[in-house]
């Protein structure tokens, strides 16, 4: 695995190295700013697998170099690992809303930095074999089952479930506990799966993710499709919208054929959003039963009734008591 | 023993840390003066601003390395003086910087102790 540590603190640049090289990853460049990072991935013969990036540095920070390279069509999906002391939830999400895939705090122990260096190698493996599926499902090789998440890219707060999953173990590290996370179900997305081509399913998750995402603006929610018309959000209980709230505005905006449109299979939509869930004080960091409870909550929401076209503009909505 | 490595790795890395450790020990001289000179900065209200934000600058290094190479009270001292700093308004006033002459005393008179030990 080839990585790129950027740090400006000659000292973290070694312990880096040290760390790694220790470990068997003996393929690392390192940088001592953002724009020596530019400048060394500019001039890579071979792509990087794993970034490593510092937050606070002079010049380019570590965010604005997340998203510099995250602009690159080689790093879309590429794990970038913040190494940082900046602990405070604004960094975090910032962090995350530009690319990073995970977050270790300095300082930080070598056994720690190794275990998340291994984790972004799962899940550079991971993305990649999704993408490979993703590619060969839009060409319609081979369509992915209802159940299974599909790779969305390039919308504001959507992370893929494992950069979602690595979010909320940071906020538990650094005691957020406040947060909290809810799931969203989209009946009507099974109809559209079964009637439509891989890649037109795709574009509909993407447009209903794109609303979702929307409907949480100025909640710092992260949104994840999980599969099965299902969506995962998290975020700070205090700034997520009412249960009530939320369905209002999805029902308004995914019926509106200029933000979500099928045409393959004409629908209209619907959307049942589930209990709130949180994590419990006692539970350990890795510990993410939470988000399961959160998908549980859902099947406590009544069964929506079918929308028609003809009259979903008044169509009813199931509210659940959250 | 370090986790998840064979004997020959965990010396190497050990002997890795120790060489860093080193330097660091090395470097605490400098970062001793340079914050003396800061302090002394802190004696013009004119220059109030940027000597803050060069102690926090300083400071925020040292949270991040000194736990790793061994020096968890240095780090934890320089990210009180951090964090003091964060959370200071725009405009500074005397009892602000009273505030953080006196945390970064406390900074450092750990960091001398080990500088003596050393």
């Amino acid at each position: 695995m080839r990585i790129l540590a950027v740090d400006d603190d000659e000292l973290i640049r070694e312990l880096l190295l040290a760390t790694l090289e220790a470990h068997g990853y003996t393929d690392v460049t390192l940088a001592e700013s953002g724009e020596d990072a530019l400048r060394k991935i500019a001039s890579a013969g071979k792509p990087f697998d794993t970034f490593m990036f510092d937050i606070q540095m002079p010049g380019m920070d570590g965010i604005e170099l997340t998203q510099r390279v995250r602009d690159m069509p080689d790093y879309r999906e590429s794990p970038v690992v913040m190494i940082t002391a900046m602990n405070q939830k604004d960094y975090i999400d910032r962090a995350f809303l530009a690319g990073a895939t995970d977050y270790v705090t300095k300082p930080f122990d070598t056994t720690e930095l190794i275990t998340r260096i291994r984790l972004a190698d799962k899940l550079q493996s991971e993305t990649r074999r999704a993408t490979v599926a993703g590619q060969s499902q839009r060409v319609g090789k081979n369509k992915p089952a209802y159940a299974d998440p599909i790779a969305i890219e390039e919308i504001k707060g959507y992370v893929s479930s494992g950069v979602l999953q690595n979010y909320v173990m940071i906020m538990k590290d650094q005691k957020q506990l406040s947060i909290g996370a809810f799931a969203i179900r989209v009946p009507e997305l099974e109809k559209v799966h079964a009637g439509s081509s891989a890649e037109e399913f795709a574009y509909v998750v993407t447009d209903v993710a794109e609303v979702i995402s929307d409907t949480l603006v100025g909640s710092q929610a992260f949104v994840s499709y999980i599969g099965g018309g299902v969506f995962l959000c998290v975020g700070p209980r205090r700034m997520l919208p009412e249960a009530q709230t939320i369905q209002d505005q999805l029902f308004t905006m995914l019926n509106d054929s200029d933000l979500v449109y099928c045409e393959e299979v004409p629908t209209s939509f619907s959307a049942q959003v589930g209990a709130l869930s949180a994590p419990k004080i006692l539970e350990r960091r890795d510990d993410l039963r939470f988000l399961g409870r959160a998908v549980d909550n859902l099947n406590m929401v009544p069964k929506q009734r079918q929308l028609s076209p003809m009259n979903s503009g008044i169509g009813r909505l199931d509210i659940h008591a959250a | 023993m370090v986790q998840g490595l064979d004997a020959d790795k965990a010396a190497q890395l050990n002997a890795g840390l120790a060489r860093i450790r080193e330097r660091f020990v090395q470097s605490l001289s400098d970062r001793i003066d340079a914050f003396y000179e800061l302090l002394g900065d802190l004696r013009d209200p004119g220059s109030w601003q940027d000597a803050c934000a060069e102690i926090r600058a300083s400071a925020h290094k040292l949270h991040g390395i000194c736990a790793s190479v061994g020096f968890s009270k240095i780090g934890q001292n320089a990210a009180q003086v951090e964090y003091l700093i964060d959370g200071l308004g725009p405009t500074l006033r005397e009892r602000d910087i009273d505030e953080v002459r006196s945390l970064l005393n406390l900074l450092l008179d750990e960091m001398e102790q080990h500088l003596d030990a050393a």
